[in-house]
Formats: C-alpha cells, sequence, structure tokens
C-alpha cells in the first residue's frame, strides 16, 4: 500500500533519492492516491477506486491537505522546505513555470507519466537558479465532467501549461479555451485529424499521434501488432533507462499514454530551461520553431511539424502475441537520408494540412 | 631445449625494447575486457569480471586499469556497481571500489588520486578517493548522467546529462556542482583540449558536438556532424588540439574534426556500433570499440584508413590504452 523511496543519510551514493522525489499511496477514504513530495512542493493525485459516490472535478484540490492526511512528516518536511527558502535571500524574481495536468475518465491515463516528467522537470530546474516549475493543479477523476471552463479557470490561476489526456470533444473545448486565454495547450489524449484543423493556434501542441499518421503506419506494419507511442519493452537509446526510472517510480511498466504524459512535460521544461522565460508566447514560439528538437528517448530527434504542431516521431508495432521487440514504424535506422522526411511520410503533410494562423 | 631458449631469450631482447602498447576493451554483454597488443593487434588475453563493463580508463602512471561494473538492479547501489582496480601487466583484478548506484562513466584526475564517476541511474556523480577506495562525495547532477571528463589541470569535473541535456560543472576541491550549462540533445561524452581551455561535448540524438568556454563554463559553438544525420558517442581530442574524432554510433562512422574551422572534413567507416574512442599515446592510431559487430577497429590516423579489424568479446563498449 505504501511504497516509499528515502535517502539513507548514511549512504553518501543515495542522495538522489531517485530524482527527488518520495511517492506515497493511499486509498484509506477510497481514493487511491499518488502524492509526490519535492522539498516544499507536494504534488498529488487520486484515483476513485471501488464503488460509491464519484470525486467531482474540483478546483480546490489543496496538495497540502492531502499530504497532512496521507503522511504527517511529508507535510511538516514540506513546511520546513518552505520556511528555509523564504530564509534564502534570492537576488530577483526567477520565472515559475506553471503546469495544469487535466485528465478525466474517458480521456486517455497518461498522469503516471506526467508524475514521472514533473518530477524530472523539477530536478532539471534546479540544476538553473533561473526559474522554477510549479504543478498548479492535477485533475485526475474517474468522472466524466464538463470539462467547459477548466481550461479558462487554470489559465487564470496561473497555469502557462495544460497538459490533458481527454477525449475528442474535450479536447476541442479545452483547446479553444487555451487559445482564447493564451495558455499552451497539449494534447496527449485525442488522435482526430478534423479537430487538429478545428483548434489550429499559436499555442496548441499534439504529442498523441493523429489517426493519420496511425493509418499510414498501419500499412507498414506487420500483422497481429498494436501501434503505439511507447512500449515498456524498448531498450535502445536510452528507452531502457526511461523504463526503469518508470518501473521505480510506478511499480509497472511504462504504457504508451505515460509516454506522451512524460513527453509533454518534457518538451515545456526544456523549453523554458533553454529560453529562460516562462511566458506561453515564449515556450510556444520556442517549442514550434523549425529546427528545435526534442529528445524522447526515441534515438531520433523529435520536432513539432510547423504547419500543425503535430509532434513528429516514429510509432511502434508492438505484437500483442510474443515478447518480440516492438517494430519501430518507420524504420529510421535504415534510411541515409533524412530522418525528419522519413517521419514526414507518417500522416498529413503541410499541402493537406492548412492552418489559417 | 637449448635451441628453444636461446630462441625465447632472443625474442625477449627483441621484444622488450620496443614494448608494445596495450589496449584495454570492456565488453558490456561479455562481462570481459580484452586486452590486445597493439603490435600484433592480437588479444593477448580476457579478464573476465563479475557484471555489465562499461566505462574504461588507464590510471595516469599507467599502473591500473580501471572499469565501471554495473548490474541490472535499477536505482540502487547493489553488490555488482563497483570500479574494478586492475593490474595492467599481471591483469589481476585487485580491488572493487565503490562508487554509488549504476556506474558508466568516469575521468581519473591528473594526479591519479581520485576518480569521478557517473551514477546513471541516481542521477548523482561520485568522487572517489583512490588511495582508500572510499566515495568521499555524491554530488546530485543531471538526470541519466553519463560522460565524464576531468580537466588537464585537475580543476573540473564535466558531467553530462542524457535526459536533461546538462553538463554539470564539479569543482574538484571543493567537490560541489558549481555550475550547469545545457548542451544539444542526448549528450553523451565530454573531452577537454590539452590546453584545457576548451571541453567538447558530443550529443547523440543532436548529431553534434558543443563547444564549450571553460573559463566560463559556457557552450560557444555546435558543430553538426554528418549533416545532423551523425550520432556522436565517443569523442577524443588528438594530442595537439587540432582534430577530434567521435564515433558516431549509430552510422558506424568516425567523423574526423577540423577544431579551428569547426567543421568534419573527413568520415571513416568503421565497424557496427562504435562507442568508445581512444587515440594511441604517439597520436597516430585511433581504436573504435564496436558494439554490435563485436571487435574493434584500428584506424591509420594519417591515411584515415582502417587499418586492421580485432575481433574481441560481445558487446564492446569502451576501449583505453596502456601509458607506454
Amino acid at each position: 500500500m505504501t511504497k516509499l523511496f528515502r535517502p539513507q543519510p548514511s549512504d553518501p551514493s543515495s542522495i538522489a533519492c531517485h530524482h527527488g522525489y518520495r511517492r506515497l499511496r493511499s486509498n484509506h477514504d477510497g481514493f487511491s492516491r499518488t502524492l509526490f513530495s519535492m522539498g516544499s512542493h507536494t504534488f498529488a493525485w487520486g484515483r476513485r477506486v471501488g464503488s460509491g459516490p464519484r470525486f467531482a472535478l474540483s478546483t480546490r484540490v489543496e496538495t497540502e491537505t492531502w499530504s497532512m492526511r496521507v503522511n504527517r512528516r511529508a507535510f511538516v518536511r514540506s513546511c520546513a522546505g518552505a520556511a528555509g527558502a523564504l530564509l534564502v535571500p534570492w537576488p530577483r524574481p526567477v520565472p515559475t513555470l506553471r503546469f495544469a495536468i487535466v485528465q478525466i475518465a474517458d480521456g486517455r491515463t497518461f498522469g503516471d507519466g506526467a508524475a514521472l516528467g514533473y518530477a524530472e522537470a523539477r530536478q532539471a530546474a534546479t540544476l538553473f537558479q533561473k526559474g522554477t516549475i510549479e504543478a498548479v493543479h492535477v485533475f485526475h477523476d474517474a468522472l466524466p465532467v464538463k470539462v467547459a471552463g477548466i481550461a479558462t479557470l487554470l489559465a487564470k490561476r496561473g497555469a502557462q501549461v495544460i497538459v490533458a489526456g481527454l477525449n475528442d470533444a474535450d479536447t476541442r473545448t479545452a483547446a479553444l479555451e487555451c487559445d482564447r486565454a493564451g495558455a499552451i495547450f497539449i494534447n496527449c489524449g485525442a488522435r482526430n485529424d478534423t479537430l487538429r484543423r478545428e483548434t489550429c493556434s499559436p499555442f496548441v501542441f499534439h504529442v498523441e499521434a493523429s489517426n493519420a499518421m496511425y493509418e499510414t503506419a498501419r500499412g507498414l506494419a506487420p500483422a497481429g501488432t498494436e501501434l503505439t507511442l511507447w512500449s515498456d519493452r524498448l531498450e535502445k537509446y536510452g528507452a531502457a533507462q526511461l523504463n526503469d526510472r518508470f518501473r521505480v517510480a510506478e511499480g509497472a511498466g511504462m504504457r504508451s499514454d505515460d509516454w506522451g504524459g512524460w513527453m509533454a512535460i518534457k518538451v515545456v521544461w526544456e523549453s523554458f530551461l533553454r529560453t529562460g522565460k516562462a511566458d506561453a508566447v515564449s515556450i510556444a514560439s520556442y517549442m514550434s520553431t523549425d529546427g528545435v528538437a526534442f529528445d524522447g528517448h526515441k534515438g531520433v530527434p523529435l520536432s513539432f511539424r510547423t504547419w500543425d504542431h503535430q509532434l513528429r516521431q516514429p510509432l511502434y508495432a508492438v505484437s500483442q502475441s510474443s515478447s518480440a521487440p516492438p517494430r519501430e514504424i518507420p524504420d529510421t535506422s535504415r534510411t541515409a537520408g533524412s530522418i525528419r522526411e522519413l517521419l514526414d511520410a507518417l500522416g498529413e503533410g503541410a499541402s493537406e494540412m492548412k492552418c489559417p494562423r | 631445449m637449448k635451441i628453444c631458449a636461446a630462441f625465447l631469450a632472443g625474442s625477449m631482447i627483441a621484444v622488450r625494447p620496443a614494448f608494445s602498447q596495450r589496449l584495454y576493451v570492456s565488453n558490456e554483454a561479455g562481462h570481459s575486457i580484452s586486452v590486445i597488443d597493439t603490435r600484433t593487434h592480437r588479444v593477448i588475453r580476457t579478464i573476465p569480471v563479475s557484471e555489465r563493463a562499461r566505462g574504461i580508463a588507464v590510471s595516469p602512471d599507467g599502473r591500473r586499469v580501471y572499469v565501471a561494473l554495473s548490474d541490472d538492479v535499477p536505482m540502487r547501489e547493489s553488490a555488482g556497481d563497483r570500479i574494478a582496480v586492475i593490474d595492467a601487466v599481471s591483469g589481476r583484478i585487485l580491488s572493487l571500489y565503490r562508487s554509488g548506484s549504476d556506474p558508466e562513466q568516469f575521468g581519473v584526475t591528473p594526479d591519479g588520486r581520485r576518480i569521478y564517476a557517473s551514477n546513471e541511474d541516481a542521477g548523482t556523480a561520485s568522487a572517489i578517493d583512490v588511495a582508500t577506495g572510499r566515495v568521499i562525495a555524491s554530488m546530485i547532477v543531471g538526470i541519466e548522467p553519463e560522460g565524464v571528463a576531468v580537466s588537464p589541470d585537475g580543476r573540473w569535473a564535466y558531467v553530462t546529462a542524457e535526459t536533461s541535456n546538462t553538463v554539470s560543472v564539479i569543482d574538484t576541491r571543493a567537490n560541489k556542482v558549481v555550475s550547469s550549462f545545457l548542451v544539444d540533445i542526448r549528450p553523451r561524452a565530454a573531452a577537454f583540449s590539452p590546453d584545457g581551455k576548451r571541453a567538447y561535448v558530443s550529443a547523440e540524438v543532436g548529431g553534434s558536438i558543443t563547444v564549450v568556454d571553460v573559463s566560463r563554463h559556457e557552450p560557444i559553438a555546435s558543430i553538426p556532424l554528418e549533416r545532423g544525420e551523425g550520432k556522436p558517442v565517443g569523442i577524443v581530442v588528438s594530442h595537439d588540439g587540432k582534430w577530434l574524432y567521435a564515433a558516431n554510433g549509430r552510422t558506424g562512422t568516425v567523423s574526423v574534426v577540423d577544431l579551428a574551422k569547426h567543421e568534419v572534413i573527413a568520415t571513416i567507416r568503421v565497424g557496427r556500433r562504435p562507442w568508445g574512442i581512444a587515440l594511441s599515446r604517439d597520436g597516430s592510431t585511433l581504436y573504435t570499440a564496436n558494439g554490435l559487430s563485436n571487435d574493434v577497429s584500428v584506424i591509420d590516423v594519417a591515411s584515415r584508413k582502417v587499418t586492421a579489424t580485432v575481433k574481441v568479446g560481445e558487446r564492446p563498449w569502451g576501449v583505453a590504452v596502456s601509458a607506454r
């Protein structure tokens, strides 16, 4: 029920504390919760388990309250960390990047991957004294509720970036709200091609592959395979290391949606650290710059297509009946030419996807 | 018998003055070290080790070979995670130093007294005192740390981190991370110029070499390899500081970079998935450890041609040259 990574003070090698977060699980009141405590910050979400009244989507989930309920010591540590932070003189105001992670029942479940992404974002930010990263709030629930208004509210609360795993309709609603509010929206749930045209905006990005990409890849994939963004069987190009980190943090293999959540957060924190700016316009503009690429442990540079802000990436054909290694689609190891052009063979090209920007 | 003895004595006399250099190759999957005579290009000894062997280096006095060993237990230091200390001549394992979890690469200070090792899965770097074999400091660096290079004056240790695309700068006097900077995506190895003014960091997925001004610990240029399609992992700088050789694992090549012009001037095809790369003491020969063809390519620097290929153990990872 409880899983902890606690540094042993006597052992200098353990100070890493596994990317600096502790994880606890609790389901004492019918909610399975995950809690990350990182210095003065606590990051949590819960999932309703069993039957009973459904957990209403709330913007009032105060993570500190949760940590007190779950673990008093974690709370005390959080307060001590906050007090310590106040005592340290800071030469100038630092930009703060605020994420919100939104996920509801009939969307895709990518929360565990987002949690690892968030923990790593915080760890990377601590290397530089030019910014901090916070999670504004996390919605994670088993209830299909109305998403309308949520993105606007989160943007008002200071979230520059909203990462969401939602169905097509809710993705459309939230993405358009973000466009109006000037917050970055990263789609980790919807594959719909029409949606991509309708939500075309400087602020809207897609980490989940489009239906058009899956369809092209299907033609190249062996029979009896499922097409995914990721597989916990991948090993090359640092995939084994990412899979290990995820397995240790979450106790399970990293699934396709987990990778999506992790990657969405990684592209944002990396853009934040590289630009040194926390505003949505600067980050979105960096993310969509032609020539800017990110590493997602897939062995090739991943970038957003300028015409539809779709992440260029290989997919994997994973055999459902055997434990054979996943096949990369398209096979980027066999090209002598441009990997970028090869990846653009998946999905809609610039001519098909006209964005009235 | 007499003839035999005379022959032996003769051959010893003939061999001794020109004591040939040795190459030490770590075989990650083979759990062994192959020792190659560089004159005959033969494997003269295979030293078995207990775990995956990756980072490998010879001590500055040439008497010892250090090899990073790690087991498959993720995220915590276990009994298999060690730096093996091997007698360079006898091949005997003298001791196993603790090194923190999952040691991958390391650098030895020029005075030979300290080793800085990256702990890949823990996100740390460890400083090891060579005299006692103890970890004397553990420092938080970037995520998925990998390459380690110590500056020629011994003052700085640069530690790359593959996931966070960072280099953490360790001040070796204080054993503290004093600075961090971003480099191109998926940084692997780092190397200093002989004068210590520049450092170079390979970016595997970025397909480039980041040039760093060491006085400010800041990147100042990026050199694309093979028009950005190179996949550099191991790098080595020539002894005169004019050239950089980068082993492109995925493309099976070595890029020759002119460091004055920041340009690739030649590309040499070697074995499959070269990662480790080393230069002979006289600077005339390059060696690459080719992980998928299970061999070492021997490259003549002047002609930029592969002159020999030596079969080694399974999945060779790193290569180091003996001190003489």
